[in-house]
């Protein structure tokens, strides 16, 4: 299991923001220099850490919050 | 029971080119090198108005046909794959039939199917040779994206370029020939590559023509193909090698037996991806998108095209060739390249309309 403050480090790190910008609510394309690139980057560097993403959550990834629930579940 | 061998291919691209300096102006320097450094696609190749896909696949099939001197009537079996036809009704199979001069005894139809197209239309003309309909069989696939994208579409206009490739299926002698065929539907992600306004279920109006910006500023009606980048990235590079590996199982070989895999080409990086989990080593590898784009349903044929001319594909190669998209579907075959090789056509790839 993946703690919460793993999964915002880690896509801190990606994203190359500071952690703090991370909160549930935070929309992933209103983070600073945000695109599609890094969303795709964000999903491999995700699945690489063990977070297990199927093709219809891929699909609606949005918010931190959202990645927050696919290791909740 | 007679089986098919592919026994001349040849592709072609619009001359007109959509650079990066101009999509730069379009949307940014930063997005524009930013998709770029991961599609590994510098520059597309698009349609001038009023040239369509059929224009570009008469260009690719007349110039096959001419290089090969293959007599008109030896045809027997036409093919088109495309989604981008010029007519709902009729299907462009019959335009093209027209056009290219081709008799009557001549099985014309079209196949609507996207990205993984090829495969598809390689196992319809299996098929027909196999019930003896067919003994000579000129596939079509051809497409020309760009009308159909919104040109404030970034996550489409930055990787689609228009293309077409014409095939000719002869029938096979000895080991040569299409060895096997994989195919599978995962229609929970048809929506993820659609067109919406574009058929019965939601006819073109005032409503669908307004173009909408998205929270990422890309805007789309919908009357403008659709893509949701995240969710065919995540098939794509799940899903793909694990077919392959089904694929390569059924036929009973692996990566070390073949010569070339060859791939749709979406973007470098899925690419990239799907070569490393199945262990595909680089002189197995053929990329071909850097200067045209995602050539849609002429994609994975095109590469195969390319590669000819690059004079990558020996007499006697084993060639895996896997194809993905719309649907969600994929397609795998395998073919054996013949003894006498398949010799590139001696002609240009580039097609400038008629003025």
């Amino acid at each position: 299991m993946i703690s919460d403050e793993q999964l915002r480090q880690t896509v801190a790190r990606e994203l190359r923001i500071p952690a703090e910008l991370l909160q549930a609510d935070t929309v992933l394309y209103t983070l600073p220099g945000f695109d599609s690139v890094q969303l795709l980057m964000l999903m491999v560097a995700l699945e690489e850490i063990g977070v297990k993403l199927p093709t219809n959550e891929a699909a609606n990834l949005r918010t931190f919050g959202d990645i927050l629930a696919l290791e909740r579940r | 029971m007679l089986r098919a061998a592919i026994t001349a291919i040849h592709h072609c691209v619009p001359t007109r080119r959509l650079t990066e300096a101009e999509l730069e102006a379009r949307f940014g320097a930063k997005n524009v090198q930013s998709i770029a450094k991961l599609s590994g696609i510098h520059e597309r190749r698009i349609v001038e108005p009023g040239t369509t896909a059929a224009d570009l696949g008469f260009a690719a099939a007349e110039r096959l046909l001419a290089g090969r001197n293959i007599p008109r009537e030896t045809i027997d079996l036409l093919i088109v794959a495309t989604q981008t036809g010029d007519y709902q009704i009729p299907g462009t199979a019959y335009v093209l039939h027209e056009r290219l001069k081709l008799s009557q005894h001549c099985i014309a139809y079209d196949l609507n199917q996207g990205c993984a197209a090829f495969p598809y239309a390689l196992a319809m003309a299996q098929g027909q040779f196999a019930a003896g309909l067919a003994k000579c069989a000129l596939i079509i696939n051809t497409d020309a994206l760009s009308g159909i994208i919104h040109p404030q579409d970034r996550t489409l206009v930055t990787l689609h370029g228009d293309g077409a490739v014409a095939t000719l299926l002869e029938v096979a002698k000895g080991e040569e020939g299409l060895l096997g065929f994989h195919f599978g539907t995962d229609s929970a992600g048809w929506r993820y590559l659609c067109l919406p306004a574009s058929g019965a279920r939601q006819p073109r109006s005032e409503e669908t023509r307004k173009a909408i910006a998205d929270e990422t500023g890309n805007v789309r009606s919908a009357e403008h193909f659709q893509m949701n980048g995240q969710a065919i990235f995540h098939f794509a590079i799940h899903k793909v090698p694990e077919v392959t590996n089904e694929a390569l199982k059924k036929f009973g070989v692996t990566v070390a037996d073949l010569d070339l895999v060859v791939l749709h080409q979406a973007n470098r990086f899925m690419i990239e991806q799907i070569y490393k989990k199945l262990g595909v080593p680089a002189e197995k590898q053929f990329f071909y998108l850097e200067n045209v784009g995602n050539l849609s349903g002429a994609s994975s044929p095109a590469v195969l095209s390319e590669a000819v001319r690059q004079g990558k594909v020996k007499p006697g190669a084993l060639v895996l060739l896997a194809a993905f998209g719309v649907g969600l579907s994929w397609g795998l075959v395998l073919i054996r390249i013949g003894q006498d090789g398949l010799a590139p056509i001696a002609a240009s790839t580039d097609y400038t309309p008629a003025t």
